[in-house]
């Protein structure tokens, strides 16, 4: 069959869309909604319309959602097919809020794209619908997400996402008319809703209708304040992350920049998420071992990444007694740095500030824990995204490509090990415990370190780890994305999980493509493996690989904790989980009062 | 019938002013006669075009008031019609106050909204609008119209019209594709109370109007419906409450089969006591003993013929009608209404030669099945002893013959005279029948029952042929001479036909009933005495013939109810402009179902998880399973919204209709 695009002739097969020609053809038809990555086409933007003539006459489609038919005729690029492209941009922008200054997407703004790629010079309808616009909700009740719809563009990636990807289906589309825009279910506000704070949902979203909240203003005011000691940390991927944001390729270790350009800033105390890393493996590899021993019904998950923590408490709380009760690096980095920290270095503890430079939005909510708080306080005091934190230092004048590499040189809480780094990585976490495990019970050292079945991006992946002679061998699987979380819970609930310990990340591909890593316009976790490569090399280059060789661990056990698990380790260093999933129930009539339609 | 002074109808442009009387070819205008009585149409807007009858019809206030309509129903989802109607209809607003506008940038924005729209709304919303800006621009001049009460407006699609029930089928498989279960099953329950019931055995005359079906198959909106039922109501996350009682007259419901229960629903909602008086032991009529347990699990029903009962509706069990009370006496107890929905609770018997219908093994579908039910609650299902044949070619022979084969240690046969695609009963059912061992043997009519020590030994059948069409090209059947045999059978079910208890109003005879014992109702659902209404299957009128679906009764229900309230709370002769907008629509196939669909890729129609069949026999257990969220995502993404917007103005006001 044939079809002619702009008069040029071109065989296709049935069920191929105009738009696949023409991407095919290398015809550039403008598209906002659409979202390749994740296949979703809900065709509501309208931008790629285009005419065709067939023997049913000429009309405008969408060529998204239009299939070629044999001799159809299709015109991309007439002064009125233009005109109506550009109509249809002048109308999105219409009912948007236009203070793009003050959006977190200022800069990299795929509708702005949009405007530009159809000539968009004026705008007739602006000032019409502008008040509409305005009474959509902007909603900061989450801890570490902004919702403003008023910037919302309904292409619907973020409910895809939601969905498609994590299962957790928080999102929900609301409203109609101009009031039509993402809204969290029958909660409240999205703060109370079932969202778990994972924030893949801002990776797509092609404005700055979600995004994360901007805590950037509270690290200013802590850094000019002289009465405050400053203490950042930054988690193991952000050393492979950061760099794109300042034209470094991705997968790129910048990790002694940022010492330097977080001194340049002034910060006080700049300490390796790396350390709280290997002190997590310490605690949780103990626990795991204790619960084999004591025959606790397995298997154990991991508890390090907070959108699973949310997701388990708000969507599958019988998983809850599964999961360790070890703090995650963040949460143990907090409460040793307002503790340990202070009685080593002879700082006043109350006039500590934690600052955390983290992959991820979950990470706020997860600093504002309850459990997290020593009398009120907060351990972590702010988590900054690694888009936040490059905009500090944008703020800052500070460009990380000139700053020169500083090595960390704090003697507590800085030093790393391989096995630290592989935390940012899917996989990275299982393999670090292996390999402390596997050392504590047979008292040495995995001959081969790198466990090639954790590593890649399969969704769930397992090994078998055998400790010896008279140790048996334990098993343990691996996942990414909550859709695969929760398949390997609800079998774990079912009593058929062949597995002894789960990692868990929220994420797919783990931390280093995090809900507050760099996005990419249009595209979905392109760099995940260039980023993982990044951490793998870096742990190869290491010269300790197991946490416990970390030496700063050692002294940090021998000095202040005495042992793994000890009564101490457990005070500080571990945590608990609270059932906090709802069955929203409404009455008929209650509910009915917010349906949206008429006779 | 209406004289058309001018419009646009169909995109051709007619124009009588100067005299003359063109009209649209195959349109009959006196479609558009009175719309309430003695209140004659001055236009008619819709997605086709619009039509005035009236030279002084000012037209820029009738686009206004339709476009307002359109512009409340744009969801918002895509660009065109989210900012496009607003536009409008401020800039139709404006122009209507004498303001100055800019007619080419209106041109535009029409333009723009009905070519490039995703749906039916924006799609077809602005069609009249751009048409008279194109060929009648000297007619849009300032000016209002009355007090606006000769307005109404209503949003249809080709599922709603289909469905008796104008069930807003669109909304409710948006609200699913968006999130919204509660919404979802909320949506349905503006019409009904039983949703998870009519989600699981509706006809679905709706998916025969599906425009889907002509892109590839049909959305599986009974499925859907299904699914929101079961994810928000069986779940508690919409939970039935204590209705605000606030008016005096009390109702008494006469019958609780689905249309009774229903009917009682909406009149709860609306206020009123309602007490439900109930020949059996329980609830649910019709869908209860003759629904097989494996297509409605009664939990399901419980629960929504609970609501009503949540709602304060008091249920009076073993109270029959002309047994144990009648029409007078509850008048007397001082109701201000009574609604009679007592159904066809009795089964017809073959009606051959010297039959007996005493003979052991010999019995009606409907006796059947409510022993088969009331065994399997009493957790004893009957056993039927050797092989059964059924006789009758719809869903209750189905449902006779698929429950045979669960309980009979033979063969299970079913005859029945015409052919399988002349069959009543869902195709669906049939496959299911044929999946679960039941044999089918189509042109075969029964002729006598063989008997031999006062048993049955089988039943004396003859081959049909179908005879060549008649006049009005319907083909009837004739028996093949010589062709007599005897299927061997120790038990025959006849399943073909219901009949309304004759004594239900032997005390009442000014209530009118037809030649078969149906009451006789209007388009209100009034019958012949002052202040009783009826619907259902005991019913005979313009939208009523005998025993009839699910979801027909539930149409009954829906706006028998709304006549009731007229009735008791203005004592006006019941008008529903909707029911008489459906009834223009049908008379005059306004919805143009000729109309091309648009070209779309390909998308699967989820298809239903089912019990495999070899282990279905001997249980009842629930033979299809609910959808998941994912599956109905993406069937609900098959939905086109084929929605139109339908207006009509009228000369005085139109009852029950606001300005």
């Amino acid at each position: 069959m044939k079809a002619y695009l702009n008069g040029q002739e071109y065989a296709f097969e049935e069920g191929e869309t105009i738009l696949q020609l023409a991407r095919r053809a290398g015809v550039f038809i403008p598209t906002l909604c659409r979202f390749e990555p994740l296949a979703h086409k809900p065709a509501t933007c309208r931008v790629c319309i285009v005419e065709v003539s067939d023997d049913k006459g000429t009309r405008m489609v969408a060529s998204c959602e239009t299939p070629l038919a044999d001799g159809m005729r299709i015109d991309t690029f007439s002064r009125h097919v233009r005109d109506m492209q550009r109509t249809q941009v002048e109308m999105i922008f219409a009912d948007h809020d236009q203070e793009c200054v003050s959006c977190a997407r200022h800069g990299d703004c795929e509708l702005q794209d949009l405007g530009e790629a159809v000539g968009l010079a004026r705008n007739r309808f602006l000032h019409r619908l502008r008040p509409s616009a305005a009474e959509r909700p902007l909603d900061d009740s989450a801890t570490g997400m902004t919702r403003d719809m008023r910037k919302c563009i309904r292409c619907l990636r973020c409910v895809e996402v939601c969905r498609q990807i994590q299962g957790v289906a928080a999102l929900t589309v609301d409203g109609k008319g101009l009031g039509a825009c993402i809204g969290v279910g029958m909660a409240d506000n999205h703060g109370a809703s079932a969202c778990i704070q994972c924030g893949q949902c801002t990776l797509v979203c092609p404005t700055g209708a979600l995004a994360e909240r901007d805590q950037n203003d509270t690290v200013l005011d802590m850094l000019a304040d002289p009465e405050v000691t400053t203490v950042f940390s930054f988690a193991p991927s952000v050393r492979v992350l950061l760099g794109e944001e300042f034209g470094f390729a991705p997968g790129v270790n910048v990790e002694g920049k940022i010492v330097g350009a977080l001194r340049r800033i002034g910060a006080d105390v700049v300490l390796d998420t790396d350390f709280a890393a290997d002190v997590t493996i310490m605690e949780e590899g103990t626990e795991l071992l204790g619960r084999l021993r004591n025959g606790t019904p397995g298997p154990m998950f991991t508890s390090c990444c907070p959108g699973w923590i949310n997701y388990a408490e708000k969507h599958c709380p019988e998983i809850l007694p599964h999961i360790s009760s070890t703090r995650s690096p963040q949460g143990i980095l907090g409460a040793l740095a307002k503790s340990y920290l202070p009685q080593a270095m002879g700082l006043d503890a109350k006039r500590l500030r934690t600052i955390s430079i983290m992959p991820c939005i979950a990470k706020k909510d997860e600093a504002a824990r309850p459990q997290l708080a020593r009398d009120g306080v907060p351990d972590t005091d702010v988590v900054l995204t690694v888009r936040e934190f490059a905009r500090l230092l944008r703020r800052m004048g500070v460009d990380l490509a000139a700053v020169e590499p500083e090595p960390f040189d704090n003697p507590f809480m800085s030093a790393s090990t391989g096995a630290a780094v592989i935390f940012g990585s899917t996989g990275g976490v299982m393999e670090a415990a292996v390999r402390t495990v596997h050392a504590v019970v047979t008292g040495r050292e995995l001959e081969h370190i790198e466990i090639i079945p954790l590593r890649g991006m399969d969704g769930v992946r397992e090994a078998e780890i055998d400790l010896g002679e008279g140790h048996g061998s334990i098993r343990v699987a691996i996942c990414h994305g909550l859709r695969n979380a929760r398949a390997l819970a609800e079998q774990a609930l079912a009593g058929e999980s062949p597995y002894d310990f789960i990692e868990v990340m929220a994420c797919p591909g783990g931390c280093v493509d995090g809900g507050g890593t760099s996005r990419v316009k249009g595209q979905y976790h392109p760099h995940a493996r260039t980023r993982q490569q990044g951490l793998y090399s870096l742990d190869r280059a290491m010269p300790r690989r197991q946490s416990h060789n970390n030496p700063q661990v050692k002294k940090l056990y021998a000095d202040y904790l005495d042992e793994p698990n000890s009564h101490k380790a457990h005070e500080l260093l571990h945590t608990g989980y609270s059932d906090r999933s709802e069955s929203p129930s409404e009455t008929i009539l209650a509910n009915k009062q917010r349906l949206t339609l008429t006779e | 019938m209406p004289r058309l002074v001018y419009g646009v109808w169909d995109g051709t442009v007619y124009d009588n002013r100067a005299g003359g009387d063109s009209t649209p070819p195959g349109l009959d205008l006196s479609v558009f006669d009175d719309f309430n009585e003695g209140n004659p149409a001055r236009s008619f807007l819709s997605d086709r075009g619009f039509l005035v009858f009236d030279p002084e019809l000012p037209l820029l206030w009738a686009l206004w008031k339709h476009f307002d309509k359109v512009a409340s129903e744009s969801c918002g989802k895509c660009s065109p019609c989210r900012t496009g109607a607003p536009l409008l209809r401020d800039a139709l607003a404006a122009a209507r106050d004498g303001d100055a506008v800019d007619w080419q940038d209106l041109r535009d924005i029409a333009a723009q909204m009905c070519r490039t729209s995703l749906c039916g709304v924006g799609k077809t919303g602005a069609l009249p609008l751009l048409a008279a800006l194109t060929h009648f621009p000297a007619a849009l001049r300032p000016g209002e119209c009355g007090d606006g009460r000769g307005f109404y407006s209503a949003i249809t699609s080709p599922c709603i019209e289909a469905c008796p029930g104008l069930v807003n089928i669109p909304r409710y498989i948006d609200y699913i594709k968006d999130g919204h279960d509660d919404l979802a099953a909320n949506t349905v329950l503006r019409s009904y109370p039983l949703v998870g019931s009519c989600g699981r055995v509706c006809v679905r005359s709706c998916e025969r109007a599906c425009r889907r079906g002509r892109v590839d198959a049909p959305v599986s909106i009974r499925n859907l419906k299904r699914y929101a039922a079961d994810r928000a109501i069986a779940s508690g996350m919409l939970k039935p409450q204590a209705a605000a009682p606030g008016k005096e007259a009390r109702v008494a419901v006469v019958g609780a089969g689905p249309v009774g229960i229903s009917c009682a629903y909406h009149l709860l909602e609306r206020g009123y006591p309602v007490d439900i008086f109930e020949a059996k032991a329980e609830a649910g009529g019709m869908i209860r003993y003759g629904i097989p347990i494996y297509r409605l699990p009664k939990d399901t029903l419980q629960e929504e013929t609970d609501i009503v009962k949540a709602m304060g509706g008091k249920f009076f069990f073993n109270q029959k009608l002309g047994r144990d009370f009648d029409v007078d006496e509850l008048f007397r107890r001082g109701y201000g209404a009574v609604f009679i929905s007592c159904g066809c609770p009795n089964g017809a018997y073959l009606g051959m030669d010297g039959e007996d219908t005493s003979l052991p093994g010999y019995e009606n579908g409907i006796e059947f099945l409510e022993r088969v039910y009331m065994g399997v609650e009493a957790g004893a299902p009957p056993v039927l002893d050797g092989d059964v044949v059924v006789v009758g070619g719809g869903n209750v022979a189905m449902d006779c013959c698929r429950a045979a084969a669960r309980v009979a240690t033979g063969t299970t046969h079913l005859i029945y005279r015409r052919t399988e695609s002349d069959a009543p009963a869902d195709p669906e059912e049939i496959a299911a029948a044929r999946a679960e061992g039941v044999q089918f043997h189509f042109l075969c009519g029964q002729d006598a029952l063989e008997v031999e020590n006062g048993e049955i030994t089988g039943l004396r059948v003859l081959d049909m042929e179908r005879t060549e069409p008649d006049a009005s090209g319907r083909r009837g059947v004739r028996p093949i001479a010589g062709s007599a045999h005897v299927i061997p059978c120790r038990h025959v079910i006849a399943a073909i036909g219901q009949k309304t208890d004759a004594a239900m109003l032997r005390n009442d005879e000014s209530i009118e009933r037809d030649r078969k014992n149906c009451i006789l109702i209007n388009a209100a659902h009034e019958t012949s005495r002052k202040g009783v209404f009826a619907g259902g299957d005991c019913t005979s009128g313009p939208r009523a013939s005998g025993p009839t679906t699910m979801i027909m009764g539930m149409g009954h229900a829906y706006f028998a109810a709304r006549s009731i309230d007229q009735f008791l709370s203005t004592d006006q002769v019941p008008f529903d402009s909707r029911w008489r907008l459906s009834e223009w629509i049908a008379r005059g196939r306004l919805l143009d179902d000729a109309a091309p669909v648009p070209a779309k890729p390909r998308q699967e129609r989820v298809g239903v998880r089912e019990i495999a069949p070899e282990s279905r026999a001997g249980n009842f257990d629930e033979v299809e399973q609910t959808m998941t969220r994912e599956e109905a995502w993406a069937e609900a993404s098959r939905c086109m919204r084929c929605y139109r917007v339908l207006s009509v103005i009228t000369r005085d006001p139109i009852p029950g209709n606001p300005a």
